[in-house]
């Protein structure tokens, strides 16, 4: 009898801990298909909430930009409009700016509208978001210039070393300083822009192991602050912010001078 | 149809494979003599790991590959234009060229007309233009970003301040008046405001340019160090550099440092 019971009883307790295991397995992937449904809303909604405020701070009307879509002359003409408008109000920062032009793969840093220094970019990747962008979005985001909010990166910006001043002469003469330059810190740096453009700064030569680890860590600890930025979204029942990237390779030299060069708030001009 | 038979023979192969692990495991379990319990934990915790695995791959890469996808199917249709939209788009035409070359001549109002030094911090190294033709380049050495610390409660840092500053004053044969951080540096006592041992006489090299706050463009007896960051915050130069800066640059001239 008591054989019965004990059986019955390991039953009840399997039967209830499968039905544990479903439930917890279910509500996952219910989660998961919520997350995975939001993410393939949310660059829906940027577009149109891109299309919706620029068409309240649109400098034409929209008859204009019907015929960039149709013209890809008037397109080109207008798009270097916004351009050199979003250069010529950079100027008037006291502060050194990014000029990423991408038609001519150059990046530059500029002050005042003098070209400080300039980089070529050896290879680009931009986000389809900005093909699949109206005429009417595009040119009156990118006649101004964006302000970073936010950088990330895998060197400091100033790489301090901090000394004890020596007690006498002697320890003095121990103590002297030399720069190792041959150490070259391996360069992936992030900038997210206002207006939700994020722009990466990678160095296009890996060379060694140390390099490869280091730009992989910086992009997966990137993608998992993005996926908890998305989960925080959820939680206050939003869809998450899209953020279209771009990409730019360039030598480590030019990142890295790139990187330390500009303020935290500095501002970036596109021209794609 | 070969690729048909290619993909059937891999995937025999993998199934082939699949079960010989399938076995060894099996044979492991016996030889092992692992209990029915344990195996029932092991199998889970391998079910559980192998879901997690495929959830992380699933929210960081497959999520982000879908979100590009989507752009595919946004389609732009390129339609003919009828006459009056072509008259339309002439006139537009002529009036972006006409803001173009407008804007295009305030940007260039914007580049100093007279001689203006740039140095590049992170690489050592400085550049002088007139306008935008480049004059002359070469080596240099900046700050070494060292914070030296005396007693918890003195500090220096040594570094190159970044931005836009113009020269100041231009001094020849200049004398170095040693600040309190070059004896503590050299663990020595530091002296009255006006004590003989703050003057150095040559160190500086021939010529000096101020940029204020104490910064200078100099000279430097370690010729073999330039291209280094090895200063306090100025700017050391070699001697013919130094010489033709001196003589290229004026009070008032643009020095942009990066």
């Amino acid at each position: 009898m008591s054989l019965v019971s004990k059986t019955s009883e390991l039953g009840l307790k399997t039967k209830k801990k499968n039905k544990l295991t479903f439930t917890f397995l279910m509500l996952f992937l219910l989660l998961l298909s919520i997350y995975i449904t939001t993410s393939i809303l949310a660059p829906i909604k940027k577009l149109d909430s891109l299309k919706q405020k620029n068409e309240r701070l649109s400098i034409q009307d929209s008859s204009a930009y019907l015929l960039f879509e149709k013209v890809p002359k008037l397109d080109s003409l207008a798009k270097e409009e916004a351009f050199l408008k979003s250069r010529l109000s950079m100027t008037e920062s006291d502060s050194i700016g990014i000029v990423l032009d991408l038609s001519d793969s150059t990046i530059r840093l500029e002050l005042h509208g003098v070209t400080i220094h300039c980089a070529e970019i050896q290879k680009y990747k931009t986000d389809r978001f900005f093909n699949s962008m109206d005429k009417q979005s595009y040119l009156t985001m990118f006649s101004a210039p964006f302000s970073t909010v936010m950088q990330t990166s895998s060197i400091e910006k100033e790489p301090l070393t901090v000394k004890r001043a020596p007690k006498d002469s002697i320890e003095a003469a121990k103590s002297v300083y030399m720069p190792d330059t041959n150490i070259k810190p391996s360069m992936f740096c992030s900038l997210d822009l206002d207006s939700g453009i994020r722009i990466y700064l990678f160095q296009d030569s890996l060379s060694g192991k140390k390099d490869w680890f280091e730009k992989n860590r910086f992009i997966l600890r990137d993608k998992i602050a993005i996926f908890f930025n998305n989960c925080y979204s959820l939680l206050h029942f939003q869809i998450p912010e899209y953020k279209p990237e771009i990409v730019l390779y360039l030598s480590q030299k030019d990142a890295v001078a790139i990187y330390r060069a500009i303020p935290a708030n500095a501002l970036v001009c596109v021209r794609l | 149809m070969e690729w048909k038979e290619t993909f059937r023979k891999g995937f025999d192969k993998l199934i082939c494979y699949l079960w010989q692990c399938h076995n060894n495991i099996k044979r492991w379990g016996s030889i092992l003599q692992i209990s029915p319990k344990s195996k029932m934990i092991i199998r889970s915790f391998s079910a559980g790991l192998l879901f997690a695995l495929i959830s992380i791959t699933l929210i960081l890469y497959v999520v982000p590959a879908i979100q590009q996808a989507i752009f595919l199917s946004v389609n732009k249709s390129q339609e003919q234009l009828s006459e009056q939209e072509l008259l339309v788009a002439n006139k537009k035409s002529s009036e972006l060229i006409k803001s173009l070359t407008r804007l295009e001549k305030k940007l260039a109002k914007q580049i100093p007309q007279s001689t203006y030094m740039i140095v590049n911090i992170s690489d050592n190294r400085f550049y002088v233009y007139r306008k935008e033709v480049l004059l002359r380049q070469g080596k240099c050495s900046t700050g070494s970003y060292i914070k030296l610390e005396y007693d918890d409660k003195e500090h220096w840092v040594f570094k190159t301040p970044r931005g836009e500053y113009s020269i100041k004053g231009k001094t020849e044969s200049p004398v170095w008046k040693k600040p309190d951080w070059a004896f503590r540096e050299e663990g020595l006592p530091v002296p009255s405001a006006n004590d003989p041992s703050r003057f150095e006489y040559g160190v500086l090299g021939d010529y000096a340019l101020s940029l204020g706050s104490g910064y200078l463009i100099h000279g430097t007896l370690y010729q073999r160090l330039l291209g280094m960051p090895v200063t306090h915050g100025c700017v050391r130069l070699n001697d013919e550099d130094l010489e033709y800066v001196y003589k290229t640059l004026n009070v008032g001239s643009k020095v942009i440092m990066y």
